[in-house]
């Protein structure tokens, strides 16, 4: 018996190809569409940033003008607490997005380095303020690492844990070290704090240094000791 | 190597697309065709004389219903045959054949005990015995319906002649466990997809079940491969080479036994998987071959990527399961075990829906809903119920059965790459 397929069916297979590359494309689309919108979303809480530090520049200035602030300083001290939160998950937001970006990864690598210098801004700001108003917080300056630094991540992991029970009385600054060749304010900090290759990570709490990772007991007597009025949480915690 | 992970993603999203798009065109294609042929209820014209081949290897605890249900087929007495071949069992098998042929004086038996050599030889044998212008052969763990033959002939005549197999539309028995429910599943979907492979000419499987074949063309293939794992699907690729057609008869049903544990199942996917590469191999020279028709240029490259379909499915359950829960543990240790702070974090990040990769969601969403439109209209062909296991179960379905499957996949890549031998 002598048999014969039948032909192939070409244009079914290029209209599902058309269909195919047409339901992608929506696809690759909607994906380049999020990532604007989530690029101008971090641009517009970046100027929010921006407005909220002149207004606290502004409210130090008048309150150092003053002889009787101690109401005024709680005022400041809200706004700078409740800034440095919205920085610090502006932040992590950024770096989850950058990884994806595609076309505005120059815009968010730029806006990185933005972020990075309000924190540097607010870190200086929050030591100036102590010195007007008594405050109720402490201050941790974290360098870290993406690229050289494995333990990093653990880090990071028990400096949030931390952050969830201090909440805003733990203001974090972290330091991206990556971003040191491509901002100068980076290596002023790194010559002040003498900051090497293999001494990362580097917490500096108050105006304490401290080399390599804390483990979450260190890292919590050590935040419990920097207070300067007792806290309920360090009964657990020491 | 975050740009190369990207791009094997996005291909594997293209790839899985591009063939659920393809089916969802060829059902398009042969609809009314499928509704129509649902509604046959003719007779055949002439009954031609058919031999039933079932080679049993312990299956002392279904061997005695599968014969029972050939023997009361709906058919001509006089026209069939029942060849029965143990294959070497350590059961009581063969106890269990004699007990169920005794008492039976209207359809010729053979019963042929024999030491263990495989399926494919089992069957030769039974084919060389066979006088039947057509053959069947059936697992003796499968139970027939009585109008199966008269249906399956029938399709043989009003079909075209170069037809040289028939297959059934095969469903589990009633299922018993998770396990069973999946492959109830699985078989549904499988058995409307292998339709319309049917319409297109890529049926690359003859399942054990009931498959109806003609003798002389079988023959004069050379029979089945006794060498080959899968010689139900090797003899289909072979029908396939030399441009025969194959079609399913889905007014025929069988019902069969699905693995009931997860070793009996692993074992069976196994050699599945491992028969499937064989075979790819073997014929290799028909992948990608415009001869070969649709079954060269979309169900071989199709059979070729369920593997790597397999491995990537894999990869992305570690990255995006296995990474988070192993992350989460080492997070409960680094923090000295305090759940209750890791807990409060963890609902007091907000959603945002932004997170979302919204562009890739669209894509899965497209071919998910393609899935669940074929789940749907499968259902309907069979006749069975879509929810008539529950609704639960679908959801482990969708998403860890077939990770469940690329685990297999990946074990016989494994075992495969170190030259593990299989055998039946």
């Amino acid at each position: 018996m002598v048999v014969q397929r039948e032909p192939l069916n070409i244009k079914k297979y290029i209209a599902v190809g058309l269909l195919t590359f047409l339901v992608f494309s929506l696809g690759v689309t909607i994906g380049l569409l999020l990532e604007k919108v989530r690029y101008s979303e971090l641009k517009s809480e970046n100027q929010l940033q921006d407005i909220t530090y002149n207004s606290l520049q502004l409210q130090l200035l008048f309150l150092t003008s003053l002889t009787e602030n101690e109401e005024s300083c709680s005022v400041l001290i809200t706004t700078l607490q409740q800034s440095v939160t919205v920085l610090e998950q502006s932040l992590e937001k950024l770096l989850m997005w950058e990884k994806d970006a595609t076309i505005s990864k120059e815009g968010m690598s730029l806006l990185k380095r933005k972020y990075t210098l309000d924190n540097i801004r607010y870190w200086l700001f929050a030591n100036k303020n102590k010195e007007t108003c008594d405050v109720n917080f402490i201050t941790v300056l974290y360098f870290f690492s993406n690229k050289n630094c494995d333990i990093c991540p653990d880090q990071g992991i028990i400096l949030s844990y931390y952050k969830e029970i201090f909440d805003e009385r733990l203001l974090i600054f972290p330091i991206d070290l990556d971003l040191t060749s491509e901002e100068p304010m980076i290596q002023l900090l790194i010559s002040k704090f003498n900051i090497t290759e293999t001494t990362k990570p580097v917490l500096i709490v108050e105006d304490k240094k401290y080399v390599g990772i804390l483990s979450t007991d260190e890292l919590g007597n050590i935040i419990c000791n920097s207070f300067s009025h007792p806290q309920s949480e360090c009964e657990d915690v020491l | 190597m975050a740009y190369l992970i990207k791009i094997i993603i996005l291909c594997t999203y293209f790839i899985s697309l591009y063939f659920s798009i393809f089916w969802l065109v060829t059902l398009e294609e042969k609809l009314s065709k499928v509704k129509q042929e649902k509604k046959n209820k003719k007779q055949p014209t002439v009954y031609p004389f058919v031999s039933i081949i079932i080679p049993a290897y312990n299956e002392e605890d279904t061997v005695q219903s599968t014969i029972a249900s050939v023997l009361n087929l709906d058919y001509p007495k006089n026209c069939y045959e029942i060849i029965v071949i143990d294959d070497g069992s350590t059961d009581s098998t063969s106890e269990k054949i004699d007990a169920s042929i005794k008492n039976n004086s209207s359809v010729p038996v053979i019963f042929k005990k024999q030491k263990n050599q495989g399926k494919a030889a089992a069957l030769n044998w039974g084919l060389s015995k066979s006088k039947g212008d057509f053959f069947a052969c059936l697992d003796a763990d499968s139970v027939v319906e009585s109008d199966i033959l008269k249906k399956m002939l029938l399709f043989y005549q009003e079909h075209e002649k170069n037809i040289v197999i028939v297959t059934p539309l095969m469903k589990i028995v009633k299922p018993k466990n998770l396990l069973q429910k999946f492959q109830r599943v699985e078989y549904i979907l499988a058995a409307f997809i292998q339709r319309l492979m049917g319409d297109i000419d890529c049926i690359y499987i003859a399942p054990g079940p009931f498959s109806l074949y003609r003798t002389k063309i079988i023959q004069d293939l050379g029979g089945f491969d006794e060498k080959n794992i899968t010689e139900d699907q090797e003899i289909a690729y072979r029908v396939q080479s030399h441009h025969f057609k194959i079609r399913q008869c889905p007014e025929a049903f069988v019902r069969t036994v699905a693995p009931r544990n997860l070793a009996e199942f692993y074992k069976q996917r196994n050699r599945w998987f491992k028969g499937s590469l064989f075979n790819l191999m073997k014929y290799k020279k028909m992948f990608l071959n415009r001869k070969y028709g649709d079954f060269g240029i979309f169900q071989l490259p199709l059979n070729l990527s369920v593997y790597l379909l397999g491995i990537i499915t894999f990869c992305f359950f570690t990255y995006y399961i296995v990474k988070p829960i192993w992350q989460t543990v080492y997070k409960i240790i680094l923090l000295n075990f305090d759940i209750g702070t890791i807990l409060k974090q963890f609902f007091s990040s907000s959603f945002d829906i932004l997170q979302l990769d919204l562009g890739i969601m669209f894509v899965l969403y497209v071919a998910l809903s393609i899935a669940l439109y074929f789940f749907y209209v499968s259902h309907q062909f069979s006749n069975e119920k879509m929810f008539e296991e529950g609704v639960v179960y679908l959801f482990p379905y969708f998403f860890l059965y077939y990770v469940l499957l690329s685990v297999i996949s990946i074990i016989v890549l494994l075992e495969m790459i170190v030259g593990k031998k299989q055998k039946w």
